[in-house]
């Protein structure tokens, strides 16, 4: 906090009394957008201006270079894998938040207890999440593979049952294979971020409710909750965002199929782009995609936990 | 409000201004380009220079490929001093979207390596250039392959050079066949089913087979319609998908699925294809050739055989194909007669032979009457291996066909989005998941085109 005390020190109370605070909020103000410039600048070249460039192309025929107004978002919202990749995209992204935030919260609490070989385990948590997507797909792709996957191999050695299951190849299975795949990757990952929530918990407070008599539950509903709470609120949008957007690992292991059950929004515009080659409805798409994670935010930004106190 | 909130603000307010300023400019500057590069641009004026360089791209990424490709092209260029061939890989997946990127900011390359959908698609929006001369000159010196010129002729002119070309067999287990106790590899509908049927069990699938929504199924599925005469588009350009021969071909591939391929059909790949191959768990497929380099490595590569695809008995033979050609860009007009000479040179039987066999044996076959007798092409190990294999290719080569290019002269330009969009695979995927009837499966399709293709 400024005082005058520091003005003092500095020799600032020496300044003719209009001039002081003047000079102070120029300088403050022009050496504040000085340092924002880059980070500014940066934003202005690979957002702001890529955005601006696909919002252009969604007015655009491609091919032609031909203005065409809405066509292209005509095009995308009348065609019906539209509305089925908004589903799949809703459900994806809510089943993975469901099992990735419960499971992340059952390992970091477990991780935050005091066991033999507590620190090796954390450094193995990770592995899944360095192993990169295309590896991931692959490794999954097979072992999941109703013809010679070790899974189906266990399942029909075991008696659970007498045919191979397509885990990836029918419809029921496709799009939950492909979730729990992604939380496999992303789960340990959330179960790091609580545990070092957890661990910035002050020891102090179990100490006080445990004088108190506070049981497991008490203790974790009164203390440990609101402490994740507040940092839940801000890793939710950014798990929200992030997994809603995914795309490589759903389209490495199915490809949006079969019969489209896993065709997300994000391979719905990569079809438009690379498959119908069709570039003006793929970015009508994008902006499309863009407008609904915008309300999203906007909305979630009203939550109380975003607002200052 | 405190003279240190209102200092505070003061910075913030600014910096916001700034911020959203900047943006808004940011915005009207990238639509104003964007719009800019909606016109076209002008043709980049070009350096005057002695040297004239050629940029060549294809889509090879394999490394050893591309450094076949830069061999052929150092041994050119040493020949040819006023001449300078560079190559630029650009791999398949973005092969378009780097093309139309390039194409709007006006600098395509002078040449590309292609197919006939995309060169189609690059000819219906007036980027390539006829190149009769150079298919006149290398067809009178060592004759083209008929089948492989038909997708280049249209519109009174031809749009591409081939360069070599790529089709189906049905590879076979040989003792698997013997174990069947079938006598002869199928030559018709009905002995491929049967001895494909008979070749499954025991862990073992008669036919590795997919019904998935991809290039694979496609391929595989077109094959057997080029069996029934059915067409993805009638000779007036409409989509003809939905006939009595789509679903005479869609009822085979159903019965084959159902009763020889494994149950991951409708989620195979070109990965598990050919791990399932590997593997010993297939006991048949059809298509291209060159997973047998794979095979060699096994055990079993003594184990397999190939012959022509079967036909429906009274059918029309023939199986899919892939010329792939040259195409040349507006903006390379100047250097036709260096491309012409590049072309040329490619193209002389021993240098072809040598080419094709080095780069990828078995997969990519000569397409001239000339260089398809030439040493350098059968002396090579691989394609010496496999001889019978390759003289079987080159046999059935003349029967290829492709999705939209049946008619000579035939004109789909949407041929290319087809071919992109996966859209035949998904028909097949949709009646072997969803059990569809081939008639149900036939009129799904039809609509499902014409909707893909916004032909309704």
């Amino acid at each position: 906090m400024v005082s005058t005390t520091d003005a003092s020190e500095i020799g600032l109370d020496r300044l003719p009394p209009e001039a002081g605070p003047v000079v102070g909020k120029d300088r403050g103000a022009s050496t504040g957008f000085l340092l924002s410039l880059p980070a500014t600048l940066l934003i202005l070249v690979v957002i702001v201006f890529p955005f601006a460039y696909v919002a252009g192309m969604s007015l655009y025929n491609e091919a032609t270079g031909e203005f065409v107004g809405t066509a292209n978002f005509r095009r995308v919202l009348s065609s019906t894998d539209f509305l089925p990749s908004v589903r799949v995209s809703l459900v994806w992204t809510i089943s993975n938040l469901v099992i990735q935030t419960v499971c992340g919260l059952a390992l970091g609490l477990f991780l935050n207890q005091r066991f033999r070989g507590r620190d090796a385990a954390r450094t193995l948590f990770l592995v899944p999440f360095v192993v990169p997507t295309a590896v991931v797909a692959l490794m999954f792709s097979w072992m999941v593979n109703s013809t010679f996957g070790v899974f189906n191999h266990l399942i029909l050695t075991s008696g659970l049952s007498d045919t191979p299951i397509n885990f990836l190849g029918d419809p029921r299975f496709a799009l939950p294979t492909v979730v729990l795949i992604n939380c496999w990757r992303w789960i340990p990952l959330v179960a790091l971020i609580i545990f070092s929530i957890l661990q910035g918990i002050p020891r102090s407070e179990y100490e006080a409710a445990r004088v108190e008599g506070a049981g497991h539950w008490a203790t974790f509903r009164f203390i440990t909750f609101p402490y994740l709470g507040r940092s839940m609120t801000a890793i939710g949008l950014l798990g929200t965002l992030l997994t809603f957007n995914i795309f490589d690992l759903i389209w490495l292991l199915t490809a949006g199929g079969p019969v489209n059950r896993t065709k997300s929004l994000p391979v719905l515009i990569y079809e438009f782009a690379f498959g119908l080659q069709n570039l003006g409805a793929a970015a009508a798409a994008s902006v499309l995609m863009f407008l609904m994670l915008l309300v999203f935010t906007l909305l979630y930004f009203q939550r109380r936990d975003f607002k200052v106190e | 409000m405190s003279s240190f909130d209102s200092a505070e603000r003061q910075p913030r307010s600014l910096s916001r201004r700034a911020v959203v300023g900047a943006a808004a400019g940011g915005v009207a500057t990238a639509l104003g380009l964007r719009a800019a590069n909606a016109a076209p641009l002008s043709a980049p004026t070009l350096l005057r220079q002695e040297t004239t360089e050629i940029r060549f791209w294809h889509q090879e990424v394999v490394p050893k490929r591309v450094e076949v490709f830069q061999k052929f092209i150092d041994a050119f260029n040493a020949e040819n001093s006023g001449i300078r061939v560079v190559q630029e890989s650009q791999g398949w997946d973005t092969a378009f979207s780097k093309l139309v990127s390039a194409l709007t900011a006006g600098n395509p390359p002078d040449v590309m390596l292609s197919l006939p959908a995309l060169t189609m698609t690059m000819q219906s929006r007036g980027d390539i250039i006829p190149v009769d001369d150079i298919v006149e000159s290398v067809n009178s010196q060592y004759q083209f392959v008929e089948s492989q010129l038909t997708p280049f002729k249209y519109q009174d002119a031809t749009w591409g050079v081939p360069m070599w070309g790529m089709t189906f067999l049905l590879h076979y287990r040989t003792d698997l066949l013997e174990e069947a106790g079938v006598e002869n590899p199928p030559a018709t509908w009905a002995e491929w089913l049967d001895a494909s049927t008979k070749m499954t069990g025991n862990g073992k699938y008669g036919i590795i087979l997919p019904a998935n929504k991809n290039l694979f199924t496609t391929e595989n599925f077109y094959s057997v319609m080029i069996n029934t005469d059915a067409r993805i588009y009638g000779p007036d350009g409409k989509i003809a998908f939905n006939s009595p021969e789509t679903v005479e071909a869609l009822t085979f591939y159903k019965d084959m699925v159902k009763a020889a391929a494994p149950p991951d059909a409708p989620s195979l790949d070109w990965g598990t294809w050919e791990q399932a191959l590997l593997r010993g768990i297939g006991a048949s497929t059809n298509g291209f050739s060159s997973w047998r380099q794979a095979m060699d490595e096994t055990d079993l590569k003594d184990n397999w055989s190939a012959v022509a695809q079967p036909v429906k008995e009274g059918g029309k033979p023939g199986q899919i194909h892939y010329p792939n050609n040259f195409m040349v860009f507006k903006q390379a007009e100047e250097k036709i007669e260096a491309i012409a000479r590049f072309t040329e040179y490619m193209h002389q039987p021993e240098v072809n032979g040598e080419w094709l066999a080095t780069m990828e044996p078995t997969l990519y076959l000569p397409i001239t009457e000339t260089s398809q007798q030439s040493d350098s092409f059968w002396s090579n190990p691989v394609i010496a291996a496999h001889r019978a294999m390759v003289e079987k290719q080159l046999e059935v080569l003349p029967r290829g066909q492709l999705y939209g290019f049946e008619d000579p002269g035939a004109y789909n330009p949407t041929v290319g989005e087809f071919e992109g969009s996966g859209v035949l695979g998904e028909i097949v995927q949709r009646m072997v998941i969803e059990d569809l009837s081939p008639q149900d499966a036939a009129d799904f399709g039809q609509t499902r085109i014409e909707e893909v293709l916004q032909l309704q």
